[in-house]
């Protein structure tokens, strides 16, 4: 008797440990799930003169002087694509810098059709800080389009330079064809925001998949519109409010220049 | 068990040990002058040691600029309550400053930078020294590497903002070494305590000051000697700097600086936005004409007719705002 309950006692231990060994928990088979946003990529295709634009490297202005471009920078406010019934932002600020080699921004966004491109070529006012004082642009993080290690931070006004374009320019009367006096323009304020459409993109946006835009802008365009071509020989800087007619020209050329491929 | 107590008794001696880190890093507050305000809290940049002892090794680093010749030391002499007797202060290469070197003391109180208010915190001014040109010529993701290739200041930003070296320290280091540069206690504060007697011209010049013929008050007035409003003198007819409208690109701005702080005038001369008058009697002179006939002229400005005592005794009163506790201040020097 004694030997059948001591054997039933350890039939019971075992079912009881395989019963409770066998609740714990299954772990989670992965179920893939459909994704619902696609991907939209917008690629910069900087051009000089129809060439790829190589920065540091001289090429052939406006009137014909021999130039090169250091840095070529700009800002995008409220990136956003919409059709006819919907809008969506793909970004509130986004910081372009087409001197370095990545020349791509990208966004996750719904799915859809989407004709137009819209943005605003600087940084709208509540993220510029000129009209709040406790708005704190040292607190970026360093990868943030607004942090000021880039450098578009104006440190003797509050705000940002919404675009910023600096180079070399031969100006001698000897035409020897090396740039070596320096150009800049430096567009701010809420002067230079400008506003820039691209109708007839007529994109489609998938799940799970990347639409690219290309947008070209050549680099000529920046300095010569249809009405007239800037003078680099006067007006070869700006620090916006020192030429306002000459950075808002700058900034109206720039947007303007950028086009769909 | 006698092991056992040894060893915990080891434990308990090692963990009372004064830790220096925590130490360092304990808030502290600055001194206010009677008479002054509270000093308004820094965004997350309290008062600590560690802080303001990075802050003033910073502030004498010369490898902020470029070229590693010049720090902010090297334009602001604590002497001169961190002011430059230069007209335009001299930046890397030689090259001459935009405008005079305002002297540094009661910043933590400043809501606006600069002759022309154009920078509206005083984390943020530090980047304009750094960044211009005519200055130190430099970045301020050039100064990170400098001062990481230096070794030097590893620990210390450590110890100060548990961070590495980083724009936002570096700011906020030489911000709360600038916050602590107070200054109120010129034998005309010690005069308002009741701790010591005015020259009868010093008495004179007081008066006269704060009276409604003058209404140097008026615009020089309060704990700092300023209000801060940014108003147009009349020191020209016409104006080679824009002043205030560089800022707001507005005609009506154009000439117009910050109304500066008048305490330790004496000793930060040069004066004016461009450092155009050198002495004291000149600027009460420009005041008592009435200054140049120019459209944006504050309406305050008008002709005083001062006698020349009356004029002597206004810049008696002037010398008395000197604080030479604060040119003298030990905890300031490099």
């Amino acid at each position: 008797m004694k030997t059948f309950l001591l054997s039933s006692m350890y039939v019971f231990l075992i079912a009881f440990v395989a019963i409770i060994s066998s609740c714990e928990k299954d772990q989670p088979i992965p179920d893939p799930k459909e994704p619902t946003k696609g991907t939209v990529e917008i690629r910069f295709v900087p051009t000089m003169n129809g060439e790829a634009f190589q920065p540091n490297s001289n090429f052939t202005g406006p009137n014909n002087f021999r130039m090169s471009i250091e840095t070529l920078k700009f800002y995008l406010s409220d990136i956003q694509l919409s059709n006819n019934t919907e809008s969506q932002v793909l970004s509130e600020i986004s910081l372009i810098d087409l001197t370095q080699s990545n020349k791509s921004i990208s966004f996750e966004t719904d799915p859809g059709t989407f004709q137009q491109l819209k943005f605003y070529l600087g940084v709208k006012k509540p993220l510029n800080g000129t009209g709040n004082p406790d708005f704190d642009e040292a607190q970026f993080p360093i990868n943030h389009p607004l942090s000021i290690y880039n450098g578009m931070y104006w440190s003797w006004a509050t705000g940002y330079i919404f675009s910023k374009i600096d180079g070399r320019i031969d100006t001698s009367q000897t035409q020897d064809q090396t740039p070596t006096f320096t150009w800049f323009y430096h567009s701010g304020m809420d002067t230079c925001y400008t506003e820039r459409n691209i109708d007839n993109l007529n994109i489609e946006v998938n799940a799970g998949k990347t639409t690219v835009i290309e947008l070209g802008l050549e680099i000529n365009s920046i300095f010569i519109n249809q009405n007239d071509t800037i003078n680099m020989l006067e007006d070869y800087f700006t620090h916006t409010t020192d030429n306002i007619a000459l950075a808002r020209k700058v900034a109206q050329n720039l947007a303007a220049g950028i086009r769909k491929l | 068990m006698r092991m056992f107590l040894l060893i915990f008794g080891f434990c308990l001696l090692i963990s009372c040990s004064k830790d220096p880190v925590l130490a360092d890093n304990k808030i502290i507050e600055i001194a206010i002058p009677a008479g002054f305000p509270p000093i308004p809290p820094a965004q997350n940049n309290a008062f600590t040691a560690a802080r303001i002892d990075l802050g003033k090794k910073l502030f004498f680093e010369k490898l902020l600029s470029v070229n590693n010749s010049i720090s902010c030391g090297s334009c602001h002499f604590q002497e001169l309550a961190f002011s430059d007797p230069a007209q335009v202060s001299t930046g890397v290469d030689g090259r001459a400053g935009f405008r005079n070197a305002q002297p540094l003391f009661n910043l933590a109180y400043k809501t606006h930078f600069f002759r022309d208010g154009g920078v509206k915190n005083l984390r943020l001014s530090s980047l304009n020294p750094i960044s211009n040109h005519n200055e130190m010529n430099s970045d301020i993701v050039g100064v990170i590497q400098r001062l990481k290739n230096s070794g030097k200041y590893t620990n210390d930003f450590q110890r100060a903002y548990q961070d590495t070296i980083s724009a936002l320290s570096i700011l906020n280091a030489l911000e709360c070494f600038q916050r602590t540069l107070i200054s109120g206690n010129s034998k005309y504060d010690q005069w308002k305590r009741g701790e010591t007697t005015l020259s009868s011209s010093e008495e004179l010049g007081r008066s006269l000051f704060f009276s409604s013929r003058t209404n140097c008050a008026q615009c020089h007035g309060g704990f700092n000697f300023s209000f801060e409003d940014i108003r147009a003198n009349g020191l020209f007819e016409t104006y080679a700097d824009s002043g205030r409208q560089r800022i707001t690109t507005l005609l009506e701005d154009r000439g117009k600086f910050v109304v500066p702080s008048l305490r330790n005038i004496n000793v930060t001369g040069p004066y004016m936005h461009n450092g155009s008058i050198t002495t004291l009697d000149e600027i009460i002179n420009l005041y008592d004409a009435g200054g140049a006939n120019f459209e944006n002229k504050d309406s305050l400005i008008q002709p005083l007719n001062l006698s020349i005592n009356e004029k002597h005794a206004l810049i008696d009163f002037l010398k008395s705002l000197t604080d030479d506790s604060f040119l003298n201040n030990p905890s300031f020097k490099q």
